[in-house]
C-alpha cells in the first residue's frame, strides 16, 4: 500500500507546473496521528507499507517530519521490515542534521531537479523569479556524498524535452546514477512534439547503452522500467495504479485523495474521497471513478496494452479529464519508451549477455548501485 | 529492510517504489506456469537449500577491488546477482545460454505484440473531448 503525507502546502519555490497549490496550511500533529492509525489499520497484514513525505516543500516542516516518523515507529503495529519511508524535496533545503536523520531512519531520499541550469531555471524558481539551480546543484553534490543511491526526479515539458539527453548527462556528471524522468502531463503537448519523442528517447537509450558498455550503468526510469516490463510480460495487477484502493494521499487538513497529484488546492476539491477524522464518503469513492467513455477503444485492441502505463489515473485525468481515458501524448510517449527499451535489451544482451536478469523481479535500480558486479 | 551498510556507514534504503507509481510485481508468483515450463525445457536442477541459503554471505572476487563483492546484497530487492528462477521453494540458476533462451521467449512474445500497436490519435482525441464537454 502506498500512502503520501502532504505535511504542508507551503513551498519556498513557485514551480510553473506544480499541481499542489501553494498555501499556508501545515498538518497539525493530531491529524498526523490519525493518519498513521489509518495507515496501519487499512493495510492488509501481508502488504508492505510505503509512506512518502510530500509537500509543498516537506523539509520546511522538518521538525514535523521528525515527530511523524516517531509516531510511525512507535506505533504498536510498526515493523521495520514492512514499512518504508521516503522524502522527495525540491533540493533547496539540506543540512547535516537532515542527512543524519534520513540515514538513521532508513528513509529513501530524492531531490527534484529538472537538469542543468538552463533547463531547471525555466520552471523551478523562487518567488522573486530567481532560478533555484545553484542551490539545488550544491545540495545534490552534498547529498550524493551522503547517499550514493540518491534519486533525482526531473520533469520535462514541451519547452525542455529536447534537452533530455543533456539532462541525463548533467546528472551523470554530478555522480547521480538513479535518474527518474517524468513528463509534465498538465502541459499542452502538440502532435509535432509527440512525433519527436522516439528520436529523443532513442538518444537517451544510446546514452544508457554507453553507460553499460563503459561499466558504469545508470538507472534511468524511462528505460529501466520498460525493460523490466518487457521481460516480465507486462505490468501485473500490483504494479498498476491502485488509486483509492492501494494508494491514498493525505492533505494537511486530513482530507483523503486518490493520489497526491490530485490534492491541488484541497478545499472543495472534486477528487477528495473523505477525511481521516470523519471517514470516507461512499458517494465520492464510487462517484469519483465513474467513467463516461469507458476508456479508449484503441487501447483495448493495442498489442502493447499490457506494457503501457495507460492505467495511470492522474496522468489520464490531467490529459483528458477522466481517470481511465488516455491522452495522445501519453500514448506516444509510452510507445516511444517501450521501443527504446526493447532496442536496449537487444543491443546489450547481444554484447554483454545476461545483464538484465535482475530486472525480472525486484528492483532494476540495483544495477546502478553496484556496477562493478556487472563487469 | 533497514539501512544499507556500505563501508561501515548506514545509508538510506534503496528506492523500492521504482515505478514511481506501483510496486515491483512478484514475477515468481504471477508467472508460475511459464517458469515451470522453462525449468522443464531447460532441464534445470534446483540449487540445494544449504547452497541457496549461503548466497546471503557469498561474495565474488572482482578485478581491481581490494575485497570480494557480495553476491547478494542484504536488503536490496532484486536479490541474487546472477540469472536465476524461483519456483515453489526452489532456486534454479541459469547460465548465459539458458538465460538467452528464457528471455528470448519473453522477447519473442513481445515482438509479436509490437506488430499490432494502435495509437490514440491527436485529432480524434480533440473531437471526442469537445463532444464530452458539450454534454457536460
Amino acid at each position: 500500500m502506498k500512502y503520501t503525507i502532504c505535511v504542508t502546502q507551503r513551498c519556498n519555490l513557485r514551480c510553473k507546473y506544480c499541481y499542489i497549490y501553494n498555501q499556508s496550511s501545515t498538518m497539525p500533529i493530531s491529524v498526523a496521528e490519525k493518519i498513521v492509525d489509518f495507515i496501519f489499520k487499512r493495510t492488509p497484514s501481508e502488504e508492505n507499507i510505503y509512506i512518502g513525505y510530500f509537500g509543498g516543500e516537506p523539509l520546511l516542516e522538518f521538525e514535523l517530519i521528525k515527530k511523524i516518523t516517531k509516531i510511525i515507529e512507535d506505533h504498536p503495529s510498526f515493523e521495520r521490515d514492512r514499512v518504508e519511508l521516503s522524502i522527495v524535496t525540491n533540493g533547496t533545503i539540506y543540512s547535516e542534521e537532515i542527512a543524519r536523520f534520513v540515514s538513521e531512519h532508513g528513509i529513501v531520499f530524492g531531490i527534484s531537479c529538472d537538469g542543468p541550469k538552463f533547463v531547471h531555471d525555466q520552471s523551478r524558481c523562487f518567488p522573486n523569479g530567481r532560478g533555484s539551480s545553484d542551490v539545488v546543484e550544491m545540495n545534490i553534490r552534498q547529498a550524493r556524498e551522503d547517499f550514493p543511491s540518491l534519486m533525482v526526479n526531473a520533469v520535462y515539458h514541451p519547452r525542455t524535452f529536447r534537452h533530455l539527453f543533456e539532462v541525463v548527462d548533467y546528472f551523470s556528471s554530478l555522480g547521480v546514477v538513479n535518474i527518474y524522468l517524468n513528463p509534465d502531463f498538465t502541459a499542452r503537448w502538440t502532435k509535432r512534439e509527440a512525433e519527436e519523442l522516439p528520436g529523443i528517447y532513442d538518444l537517451i537509450s544510446d546514452k544508457y547503452i554507453d553507460f553499460y558498455l563503459e561499466g558504469k550503468p545508470h538507472f534511468i526510469s524511462l528505460i529501466d522500467s520498460k525493460i523490466a516490463v518487457i521481460l516480465r510480460g507486462g505490468y501485473k495487477p500490483l504494479e498498476r495504479c491502485r488509486m483509492g484502493n492501494g494508494e491514498f494521499a493525505f492533505a494537511p487538513s486530513g482530507n483523503i485523495y486518490l493520489c497526491e497529484r490530485l490534492i491541488g488546492a484541497d478545499e472543495g476539491n472534486m477528487h477528495c474521497i473523505g477525511n481521516v477524522v470523519s471517514g470516507f464518503s461512499i458517494d465520492r469513492v464510487c462517484g469519483n471513478r465513474k467513467s463516461t467513455t469507458g476508456g479508449n477503444r484503441e487501447c483495448k485492441d493495442c498489442g502493447i496494452n499490457d506494457y503501457c502505463m495507460n492505467w495511470c489515473g492522474c496522468s489520464n485525468f490531467f490529459s483528458s479529464g477522466e481517470y481511465d481515458r488516455v491522452g495522445p501524448f501519453l500514448c506516444a510517449s509510452e510507445r516511444a519508451a517501450i521501443n527504446s527499451a526493447y532496442r536496449v535489451i537487444q543491443t546489450l544482451e547481444e554484447k554483454m549477455g545476461a545483464v538484465f536478469s535482475d530486472h525480472l523481479a525486484g528492483s532494476p535500480s540495483v544495477n546502478s548501485y553496484y556496477p562493478k558486479l556487472l563487469r | 529492510m533497514g539501512g544499507v551498510i556500505i563501508d561501515g556507514r548506514v545509508l538510506a534504503r534503496t528506492p523500492r517504489w521504482v515505478w514511481w507509481i506501483g510496486l515491483p510485481a512478484d514475477f515468481w508468483l504471477t508467472e508460475i506456469p511459464g517458469i515451470e515450463k522453462a525449468i522443464e525445457k531447460l532441464k534445470l536442477k534446483p540449487v540445494s537449500k544449504e547452497h541457496a541459503a549461503s548466497f546471503a554471505t557469498m561474495s565474488i572476487p572482482v578485478e581491481g577491488e581490494s575485497r570480494p563483492l557480495a553476491l547478494r546484497k542484504p536488503h536490496f530487492p532484486g536479490g541474487i546477482r546472477v540469472a536465476h528462477l524461483h519456483f515453489r521453494d526452489d532456486l534454479f540458476l541459469l547460465n548465459e545460454e539458458q538465460w538467452k533462451e528464457f528471455s528470448g521467449q519473453m522477447l519473442r512474445d513481445f515482438q509479436k505484440k509490437l506488430g499490432s500497436v494502435k495509437s490514440v490519435n491527436f485529432e480524434q482525441f480533440i473531437e471526442v473531448s469537445e463532444a464530452i464537454n458539450s454534454l457536460a
